[in-house]
């Protein structure tokens, strides 16, 4: 069945005239500090590269087939995109199971629990970075630890590798997945799983078949949150990386370092399609199944 | 209804519910106490009471989503006490419907019978009965929230008996509903439990709908039964004052008590002397007795007359008129009379005499006591 489409009366112009007025300051400041920079760099991608001039004098796609089609770009790229959904899982796994206990918790006892999940987040992310180096390092307190209970194999190595920054992130990254994935938990009307229960579901049936799509929404913004925010990471990837462990992030900065300004745009719009592609295969995966009333 | 749809679910074997002894307790609040009840299969029961009577908490015990602080649930003879609800074997209407938003009319109603495992081919065919006999077939492929409040009250309970369940529960399962849509879904619900042969926990608060549609009304009041017995026993019988006052508006007059034999109790009540069976209250004493407003008659009198009453207030209400009558020193009485009657003529502030046969005026017992 089709429906008419609705004819703009005044009212409905009065509101798009509203909507456009207060859109338009923001939608103006994006304009001019976001959107033009994005695409006079994406023009520096496009041009010989100069390490002179930020944008080179001809045209040219050789930026993008030279990292494209060299191995050691290409790994950095597929361990960037593999890390990132690494982290997302590990974090939405943690995460729901958290978020999934504490929904049951007493308001107060909840309360508290946020609290303390969002603790780290209380400290700068640089301090929080040597924080972990202290304790991960070849003589930091784990491995002095375990030398003091009696280990005397080798130390562990954990710093300056992907193990250390998954550690060191999670702290960042846990609280936004809780904090989305409770909010859609605590959404839920507790009547759907009671609902589920006399229909004949286990507690785990429901679970599958209700709770989770339920809370589908929050967990859509928890991974979006997380796998953006791992993207975009430095500081943390940096210092708990180190040398051997680098992301497309790191390689931006090393290309602005030493002039390459071809090159670093080259990645960044790389890093950009990796966000977008990710971002709209995770929205189309985990869009609300008629939660809101398909409307046709 | 159509008849075609009966063999699909008349399978369903009706269970018997008991409640015994149980007391819930939340803390210091007891919302069910030492309660003790017995439906019979196949039987309409309705649970009425005032909120935080406790007939919620009733239901939930029996649905297994609270367990009793002490006592034992029942279904089918079975001890179900400790049963887990997705293990009981009963269907659940519940008063905001809780339709799973995220899933279709038909999925919603499916739901049941894939949690009990049946292979999908056996199930289609049962979903569509049952949606037939809701009247919601072009409905199927629909979101809930794109139903009215109607509709979706009829996928409730579809979805609830689909599966053949041996107990269907309701709770404050029209409340939501409009007064005409309510009345409708009442015979609806009505004929559908008959149909289905099923047995049937019925939650409300409103008394009205209690009387409709049970086959056993039970009155509650704090945690206790007040009264339980068919429609017109709780209505024309009400044991207590609660129940007198609950089930519509009851003139609740204090007899005294003249005379007591082991046959017999007579008191004195609006100037009559009446005999009911003996009660066991001592002569001079005040005994509560029940006069229902339509069981007084009024016949017109004048200011001389030493016994008659003044009317206060005459309120039109259709089909009938409420009349209140009163007389210096006493309790208003309220009257209810058919506009077609005699007393239609009767207007305020003209004298009258009340008029009852002695068999309506029924003693009653000030507090519940445990049954």
């Amino acid at each position: 069945m089709k429906k008419p489409i609705p004819i703009k009366d005044r009212s409905d112009l009065r509101a798009y005239r509203q909507a456009a007025l207060l859109g338009a300051p923001p939608i103006a400041y994006l304009l001019v500090f976001f959107a033009l920079p994005i695409l006079y760099l994406f023009v520096a991608g496009l041009k010989t590269p100069d390490p002179t001039a930020f944008i080179g004098a001809d045209w040219t796609f050789a930026n993008y087939t030279d990292i494209l089609s060299d191995g050691y770009y290409l790994g950095v790229i597929v361990r960037t995109l593999g890390s990132g959904l690494g982290i997302v899982l590990i974090a939405l796994i943690i995460g729901y199971a958290a978020a999934y206990k504490m929904e049951s918790l007493k308001p107060q006892t909840r309360t508290w629990f946020l609290l303390l999940f969002l603790f780290p987040l209380m400290v700068s992310n640089v301090v929080r970075a040597y924080g972990w180096m202290a304790i991960l390092g070849r003589t930091g307190v784990l491995n002095t630890s375990l030398r003091a209970v009696g280990y005397d194999g080798p130390p562990l190595r954990i710093l300056f590798s992907m193990e250390a920054v998954v550690i060191g992130l999670m702290t960042i990254l846990l609280p936004y997945m809780v904090i989305s994935v409770l909010n859609a938990l605590n959404t839920i009307d507790r009547r759907y799983r009671e609902a589920a229960a006399s229909l004949g579901a286990s507690p785990w049936r429901t679970f599958w078949h209700i709770t989770l799509p339920l809370s589908a929404p929050g967990v859509l913004t928890g991974t979006l949150l997380v796998f953006l925010l791992t993207l975009s990471a430095y500081i943390t990837v940096s210092l708990l990386g180190g040398p051997r462990f680098k992301l497309l992030v790191s390689l931006v900065f090393d290309a602005v370092q030493t002039f390459q300004w071809a090159k670093a745009s080259v990645l960044s719009f790389i890093l950009l399609a990796l966000a977008l592609g990710v971002s709209v295969i995770l929205i189309l995966a985990l869009r609300p199944a008629g939660a809101g009333g398909r409307s046709k | 209804m159509s008849e075609n749809v009966k063999p699909a679910l008349s399978g369903a074997r009706a269970a018997s519910v008991t409640l015994r002894d149980v007391t819930k307790a939340y803390g210091s609040f007891v919302a069910v106490h030492d309660l003790s009840l017995e439906v019979p299969a196949g039987q309409f029961v309705s649970l009425l009471g005032p909120s935080g009577c406790g007939k919620t908490s009733c239901l939930r015990l029996i649905a297994g989503f609270e367990t009793p602080t002490a006592g034992r649930v029942y279904v089918r003879g079975e001890d179900v006490t400790n049963v887990p609800p997705y293990r009981r074997d009963l269907g659940m209407v519940f008063q905001s419907y809780a339709l799973f938003p995220h899933m279709t009319v038909a999925a919603n109603v499916d739901f049941g019978l894939r949690m009990r495992g049946i292979p999908k081919p056996d199930r289609k065919p049962l979903v569509e009965r049952t949606l037939s006999l809701v009247k919601l077939t072009p409905f199927a492929d629909r979101y809930p929230k794109q139903l009215s409040g109607g509709q979706q009250q009829r996928v409730a309970l579809a979805r609830a008996v689909v599966f053949k369940p041996g107990v269907l529960l309701l709770d404050e399962s029209l409340a939501a509903l409009d007064k005409s849509l309510r009345e409708e879904m009442q015979t609806e619900l009505r004929n559908l439990q008959r149909q289905l042969g099923i047995t049937a926990i019925f939650v409300t608060h409103d008394q009205e709908e209690a009387l409709t549609m049970s086959d056993i009304v039970v009155v509650m009041n704090a945690g206790r039964i007040e009264q339980k017995g068919s429609p017109a026993e709780v209505y024309e019988r009400p044991e207590t004052e609660f129940v007198a006052r609950f089930l519509g508006a009851s003139n609740i007059l204090n007899g005294l008590v003249t005379e007591t034999s082991a046959t017999a109790t007579r008191i004195r009540v609006l100037d009559r002397d009446i005999s009911l069976p003996p009660c066991g209250v001592a002569a001079g004493q005040r005994l509560p007795v029940s006069l229902r407003p339509e069981r007084i008659g009024l016949v017109r009198s004048s200011s001389l007359d030493a016994g008659a009453y003044q009317v206060t207030d005459v309120v039109y209400r259709g089909a009938h008129r409420q009349i209140a009558i009163s007389r210096s020193g006493e309790v208003p009485l309220v009257v209810v009379s058919a506009n077609t009657s005699a007393e239609a003529e009767i207007e305020r502030d003209h004298w009258v005499k009340p008029m009852f046969d002695p068999a309506s005026v029924i003693p009653l017992r000030a507090t519940a006591s445990k049954v």
